[in-house]
C-alpha cells in the first residue's frame, strides 16, 4: 500500500525528483548542491543545525532563483540558476566552517559534506542520485519504525529532587537564551502571507540540554507541568519588565493555575493596558480538564482583562469530539498530522465538519514543516499556519 | 558527562554579559571536568584579567552581543596579543552575514546558542587539538 500513497503524499526526495526530470534540455547555468548533513555526527544533526543551514542556504540561494529541498534524511538539496561556481564554493565553505570540528568536515576542502553537480554536465548522474534518493526514502517510509528510538542515548526519569535543583536555576535564571518566537502567519490560498502574532515560548528540549541533559524532563506528567507551570510565571515575570515592542501580537504559553497566580497579577501590573488586547493566552486541552472549575474563573477573568484565548495542541481525531465553543476559545492550533493526507472519504468529511463546526473559531494548522501540510490545509479552507515550512515560505 | 581526554586542568575564560549564560557553560565544562575557570562580563574585563593572570588561559568562549565591546572586537584584541589563543565564538546569530563575517574575522569555531554540552566538548576539542 505504501508505494500508491506516495503518489498522493510526496515528499521532499519525489518532488525533487520530479523537478529535476522536468529540467529536461532547459539546464543551462543549472547548479545543484547536496550537503550531506545526514552523515554529521549525532550532535551536529539537531532540529537547531538543520534549520540553522536551511535558512542560511535559502538566503545564499535566494538570487540565483534556488529551489531548496529538505529531505527526509536531514541532507538538503539546492539547485540554483546563474550561480558561479566560485559562489557556490563560498557558500559551502560557510556551511562548513559551522561544522568546523566534525571529522566530515576536515578533509578533502569539504567535498565530503557536499556535493557539487554542473547540470549543463552533470544531468545524467545527478538525476541518477536524486532516483536514488527518492527509492531510499520510499523503503524508509515502509521499513519498520523505531530502530532510531533504539538508538538515542537512554535518559534518567526526572524525579522531584532533580526538578527542584532545576527549579531553583529556573527561578534564579535569565531564560531570554532558551527564549523562541515563532510567527504564525495567514496564508490563504493564493494571497500574500501577513504575520498574525509571535508565540513566545521556552524550548523544553534546549532547556533540558542545557540544565539537565541527562534527564527525561516529560517522563512524569505532573512533574512535567509542575516545571511547565515555573516556567510560564518566569516568563511571564521577565515579560513584565521587558514587555518587547512588537510588531504585531503575541501567544504566550501559560497553565490554568498561572492565570489565577500572584505571578499573573505581577504581570499584568507591569503590563502596559493597551497591550493586553494584543496578547493570546494559549492553554491546552488536558491542562483545562484536569480542573475546569478554574479554567471557567480563569476564562471569564482573562475575557474581562481584554486577553483573547487559543486552545493548544489539538489533534484531528480529538477535532470532533472538542466544543471549543463551550470552551470559550477565540483560537484553536490543530496540530499537523501526515495521517491527514491517507483520510479516505469519510474521515475526510468527518474532519471537514468538525472544521465547519468549530467556525468562527479560527483554526491553525501547527506544526507544518512540509509544504503539503499548508496546500492540504488552504484546501479544507484554513488560512492560518504555523511551522518551519510556513516559515521559510513566508518569509521568502 | 565524563571528562573528555586532555581538557583536564585547562584554563577557560567565559565572557558573556549574561550572567545565566555564564553558569550555563560553567556547569557544562565542571562536567568535562574543567575546573580552571576564569569569568568575565565583557571584552574589556576579560583582557585586563588576562594581562593579570598567573597562569596561562588555553581557550576562551565569548558571546558576540556584548554591551561595550563586541565579541568580534575582543576577538581582534585578543588575536592581536595572542594569535594562537583558541577562541569560540558563542552566539545567537544563525544568519548567513553573521557567520560570514566571523569567519571572515578569522574566528576559530562558531556555536549558535543554544548549545548543547555535547556540542560544546566536541568544538571545544577540536579548537585544543588544533592548537597543541
Amino acid at each position: 500500500m505504501a508505494e500508491p500513497e506516495s503518489e498522493t503524499r510526496p515528499g521532499a526526495e519525489a518532488r525533487l525528483l520530479r523537478h529535476v526530470r522536468r529540467l529536461g534540455e532547459a539546464r543551462s547555468g543549472l547548479r545543484a548542491l547536496h550537503f550531506h548533513l545526514s552523515r554529521l555526527q549525532r550532535h551536529h544533526r539537531r532540529d537547531k543545525h538543520l534549520q540553522i543551514v536551511a535558512n542560511m542556504l535559502d538566503e545564499l540561494a535566494r538570487p540565483f532563483a534556488g529551489k531548496l529541498f529538505q529531505l527526509g534524511s536531514g541532507d538538503i538539496v539546492v539547485i540554483c540558476k546563474g550561480a558561479r561556481r566560485k559562489t557556490l564554493e563560498e557558500a559551502i565553505a560557510i556551511i562548513r566552517y559551522l561544522f568546523g570540528d566534525d571529522p566530515l568536515t576536515q578533509h578533502d576542502d569539504g567535498a565530503a559534506l557536499c556535493s557539487l553537480f554542473d547540470l549543463e554536465h552533470d544531468y545524467d548522474r545527478f538525476l541518477a542520485l536524486v532516483e536514488g534518493l527518492r527509492a531510499g526514502e520510499a523503503r524508509q517510509r515502509t521499513a519498520p519504525p523505531a530502530r532510531g528510538a533504539a538508538q538515542r542515548p537512554q535518559r534518567r526519569p526526572l524525579d522531584p529532587e532533580h526538578l527542584g535543583h532545576i527549579l531553583g536555576i529556573v527561578n534564579r535564571a535569565d531564560l531570554s537564551s532558551v527564549v523562541r518566537r515563532q510567527t504564525i502567519w495567514s496564508l490563504p490560498a493564493g494571497a500574500e502571507a501577513q504575520p498574525l502574532f509571535d508565540e513566545v515560548f521556552v524550548s523544553i528540549e534546549e532547556l533540558g540540554q542545557a540544565l539537565a541533559p541527562e534527564y527525561h524532563l516529560g517522563n512524569d506528567r505532573w512533574l512535567f507541568q509542575y516545571l511547565t507551570q515555573a516556567l510560564d510565571r518566569r516568563v511571564l515575570w521577565m515579560l513584565a519588565r521587558d514587555y518587547p515592542v512588537a510588531r504585531h501580537s503575541l501567544s504566550l504559553n501559560v497553565n490554568v493555575a498561572t492565570l489565577l497566580s500572584p505571578e499573573f497579577s505581577d504581570f499584568e501590573e507591569h503590563l502596559p493596558v493597551r497591550a493586553r488586547g494584543n496578547i493570546l493566552l494559549e492553554l491546552q486541552l488536558a491542562d483545562i480538564w484536569s480542573d475546569f472549575g478554574a479554567y471557567l474563573f480563569a476564562e471569564n477573568l482573562a475575557k474581562q482583562h481584554g486577553y483573547r484565548l487559543l486552545l493548544d495542541g489539538v489533534r484531528f481525531r480529538s477535532l470532533p469530539y472538542i466544543d471549543a465553543h463551550r470552551l470559550g476559545v477565540d483560537y484553536l492550533k490543530l496540530v499537523w498530522d501526515d495521517a491527514l493526507l491517507g483520510l479516505d472519504r469519510d474521515g475526510a468529511l468527518e474532519f471537514r465538519e468538525a472544521l465547519d463546526r468549530a467556525a468562527p473559531i479560527r483554526v491553525i494548522l501547527m506544526r507544518c514543516d512540509r509544504a503539503e501540510a499548508v496546500q492540504f490545509g488552504q484546501k479544507a479552507g484554513i488560512s492560518l499556519f504555523q511551522g518551519w515550512h510556513t516559515d521559510r515560505f513566508a518569509r521568502s | 558527562m565524563s571528562g573528555a581526554p586532555g581538557l583536564e586542568g585547562k584554563t577557560v575564560m567565559i565572557v558573556d554579559d549574561d550572567q545565566t549564560m555564564r553558569m550555563l557553560i560553567r556547569r557544562m565544562l565542571a562536567r568535562m571536568k574543567i575546573a580552571n575557570l576564569l569569568e568575565a562580563e565583557g571584552g574589556e574585563q576579560a583582557l585586563k584579567q588576562l594581562q593579570g593572570a598567573r597562569s596561562a588561559c588555553d581557550l576562551i568562549i565569548s558571546d558576540w552581543n556584548m554591551p561595550g565591546m563586541s565579541g568580534i572586537e575582543f576577538y581582534n584584541r585578543i588575536h592581536a596579543i595572542k594569535p594562537d589563543l583558541p577562541f569560540l565564538m558563542l552566539t545567537g546569530r544563525s544568519d548567513a552575514g553573521s557567520v560570514i563575517a566571523a569567519k571572515k574575522a578569522g574566528i576559530p569555531a562558531y556555536i549558535v546558542k543554544p548549545i548543547s554540552p555535547e556540542e560544546l566538548k566536541t568544538k571545544i576539542s577540536f579548537l585544543l587539538t588544533k592548537s597543541a
